[in-house]
């Protein structure tokens, strides 16, 4: 595509997005001319919890999400466009994990929590609404509506201890004389496991001093 | 902390720095070995912790060390107070029993402050000594006669700790153990 020069004539007619249902804040935005593509930011309090819930009615756990063909819905985890896309709901351990993942506990969990529904963290941006407006570096909360909707499952979950040993096991032979598999700070662990002295060599124990409660 | 209290006869000299070597006798009574014929008497309060040392069978290696602090009015029928510095030498098998047999009697095993004997040094209730490579006893003798602290004891009536939490002084901190020291990892 050849470059082209926008500098001293306006830029083009382009589609803005606004995802805000505030009638006082949104604006009606479409075909706007000589604006430049951006989102705005929502001032409207809790502006991301209102456009998910109101703007994309399908989403809201209360009363849009469709339960249809889900077997035990008290047992599964309806994702928010599971109903759109017809892929499997989460089921209860797939939420647990999700709860203890590195993403913040936010708004959408929280409903999910109150609603038996879960909600994930991240939600999937609307197919209607173009990306290429999306400006680059954009620290909207909006912008989390580009990842796409997948469960952040820690890597940690799916290794194994025995796969990927305590560091200090591996980098000092660190073992812990309780034998309980914790490993131990290897000065610790020194002090504390059998040493290195024969059991028949005498050794000097210290010298005794006066009880306590003299 | 000292180690157990006793009285000894007229020693044999005013020089008894480091200390005297001495022989247990029984649990209350000790012998100067550079002289059988000068006794000493450990208080009986302690008589009953000696006589269990004496019946395990360990290998005991004690002190006596002199107080010449206390005055001429103190040694009361020719007695002078004195402290005896018991060492306990035994086979490091025996390491987990007289760690129990200590905190079962609530004794203290204090570091020594002289080597009567040279051998490894495997105090249980010291926790930064490293078993895997373990000092000598006279490595810690050392180590404390460069870093001797005077003890003394504190009367009622001493002002000793009010001179000094109603002073500026800066007291010397001692060194972490290593053992509880939290290395900072990269």
């Amino acid at each position: 595509m050849p470059y082209r020069d926008f500098s001293g004539e306006p830029p083009p007619k382009r589609q803005r997005v606004v995802l805000n249902d505030n009638p006082e804040t949104s604006a009606t935005t479409l075909g706007q001319p000589n604006h430049l593509p951006i989102i705005y930011p929502n001032t409207f309090p809790d502006a991301f919890t209102s456009q998910t819930l109101s703007h994309f009615g399908q989403y809201n756990p209360a009363g849009f999400i469709d339960f249809t063909g889900n077997p035990n819905p008290l047992n599964s985890w309806m994702t928010l466009n599971s109903s759109q896309t017809g892929g499997p709901p989460y089921d209860a351990w797939q939420y647990s994990q999700s709860l203890i993942s590195s993403e913040a506990f936010n708004v959408h969990q929280d409903l999910g929590a109150l609603t038996n529904c879960y909600m994930p963290p991240v939600a999937s941006f609307p197919s209607h609404a173009s990306t290429e407006f999306i400006p680059l570096g954009h620290s909207l909360p909006l912008a989390q509506t580009m990842n796409s909707m997948t469960l952040q499952m820690p890597t940690c979950l799916t290794s194994n201890p025995i796969d990927n040993p305590d560091v200090l096991t591996v980098q000092y032979g660190a073992v812990n004389p309780h034998s309980n598999g914790v490993s131990q700070h290897p000065t610790i662990a020194t002090a504390l496991a059998p040493p290195t002295i024969d059991p028949d060599e005498i050794v000097c124990f210290g010298v005794v001093s006066q009880p306590y409660s003299c | 902390m000292g180690g157990i209290a006793g009285k000894c006869e007229n020693p044999p000299s005013a020089d008894t720095s480091p200390g005297l070597e001495v022989t247990l006798i029984s649990s209350e009574t000790f012998v100067i070995n550079s002289d059988t014929r000068v006794q000493g008497h450990i208080s009986s309060d302690h008589s009953f912790l000696i006589q269990d040392i004496l019946d395990s069978g360990v290998e005991l290696h004690a002190t006596c060390i002199l107080d010449l602090d206390k005055s001429a009015a103190a040694r009361k029928g020719g007695l002078w107070p004195c402290k005896i510095d018991i060492a306990i030498y035994a086979p490091f098998a025996m390491f987990q029993e007289l760690k129990e047999w200590s905190e079962h009697n609530e004794v203290y095993l204090q570091d020594p402050k002289s080597c009567p004997k040279e051998a490894k040094y495997c105090n249980p209730q010291r926790l930064s000594l490293n078993f895997s490579a373990p000092v000598m006893v006279s490595q810690i003798a050392s180590h404390i006669r460069k870093h001797r602290v005077h003890l003394r004891d504190i009367m009622e009536d001493d002002d000793l700790l009010d001179r000094y939490l109603g002073s500026k002084i800066e007291l010397q901190e001692t060194e972490q153990p290593s053992a509880v020291k939290t290395a900072l990892q990269r």
